[in-house]
């Protein structure tokens, strides 16, 4: 299957605007700056895809993982921190609400979840509201990880992915983490025409 | 003295919106629960002026634990608050009569809330 230049410019500009969305929840959450990258959109095999991601080839990482669907789209939206980003994206945020070390490691898995869950709702709510799909969400999960094990459950499959990444860093920290878009090739159709007809107002007919 | 129940299944999301709330009026009594049972338990032998709920919990979700308490209490106010933030969530929790406000939880939203409760 071959993506052409619209399917391609509809799939980022939802992208951009979800991505976006998501930022500025994360923002107002630590009241800082997050910068993005410019998201990529690839179509790949699973085990392409994670020659694609932005880490390092035996890193411990922090995933965030939601599968959402509906009647017609199934997609899997996950959030990944290095595990030096994961504990200081913990730390700062229980430094807001007043809670100082020896309670961040009891909580640095329900912190990474709860941010994880804002983020990845933001993204995933407004990639639904602009194409018009309720998205039925199962509850998050959180997972340590090597980094070849990020899309694991893909790998077994081997179908191809329409995986579009994300690169954000909260501004001045170090903290930096990307967020995967996954839809299998059995949906890409359904899922490009929903997001094409609807950015051109024609999701009525 | 102002009575709040907060039901999430996230303990930072509960000790966050706690926080704010004891911010906004240090007497407030706060009460948690971490899913829609527990919470039930909770109405069935309190009386609360304010409930915030989280929407995407296990096995009842928000709406779900809301229409439960609103049968057995009409008196408190009910706030889904939530990450989810379709569309299509928010007019089903607004036709059902319930408040719908959209995390990440700031000082800002919960003394929005503070203000609906004490109304």
């Amino acid at each position: 299957m071959i993506l052409n230049e619209i399917q391609i410019d509809s799939v980022l500009e939802i992208f951009n605007i979800a991505i976006g969305r998501a930022a500025a929840s994360l923002s107002t959450t630590f009241d800082k700056e997050v910068e993005l990258s410019v998201p990529k959109i690839l179509l790949v095999t699973s085990n392409e895809a994670l020659t694609y991601l932005p880490v390092q080839k035996n890193e411990e990482v922090c995933a965030v993982s939601q599968h959402f669907s509906s009647d017609e789209v199934n997609l899997e939206v996950k959030l990944i921190f290095s595990e030096e980003s994961s504990l200081n994206l913990a730390k700062f945020f229980l430094e807001k609400q007043m809670i100082f070390l020896e309670e961040v490691t009891q909580l640095e898995q329900d912190t990474i979840l709860e941010i994880g869950n804002i983020f990845i709702n933001s993204f995933i709510g407004t990639i639904a509201n602009l194409s018009h799909l309720e998205l039925e969400g199962a509850l998050p999960n959180i997972a340590l990880l090597h980094s070849k094990e990020i899309l694991k459950n893909d790998e077994k499959s081997a179908k191809t992915l329409i995986e579009a990444f994300v690169k954000f860093s909260i501004k001045p920290t170090a903290i930096t983490g990307f967020l995967i878009l996954i839809l299998d090739s059995d949906v890409i159709e359904k899922f490009l025409d929903k997001i094409y007809k609807s950015l051109l107002g024609k999701d009525a007919e | 003295m102002i009575r709040l129940l907060i039901i999430d299944d996230s303990k930072v999301a509960r000790i966050a919106i706690s926080s704010y709330f004891s911010q906004i009026d240090p007497n407030i009594q706060i009460y948690e629960a971490n899913n829609g049972t527990e919470a039930l338990e909770l109405v069935q032998t309190h009386d609360f002026d304010g409930i915030t709920i989280d929407y995407n919990m296990p096995e009842l979700n928000g709406l779900e634990v809301a229409k439960k308490i609103f049968e057995l209490k009409r008196t408190p106010k009910l706030f889904i608050l939530t990450a989810n933030i379709q569309n299509a969530i928010r007019d089903k929790v607004e036709q059902s009569g319930f408040y719908f406000f959209t995390k990440p939880v700031t000082k800002d939203l919960i003394q929005a809330i503070y203000l609906e409760i004490k109304k």
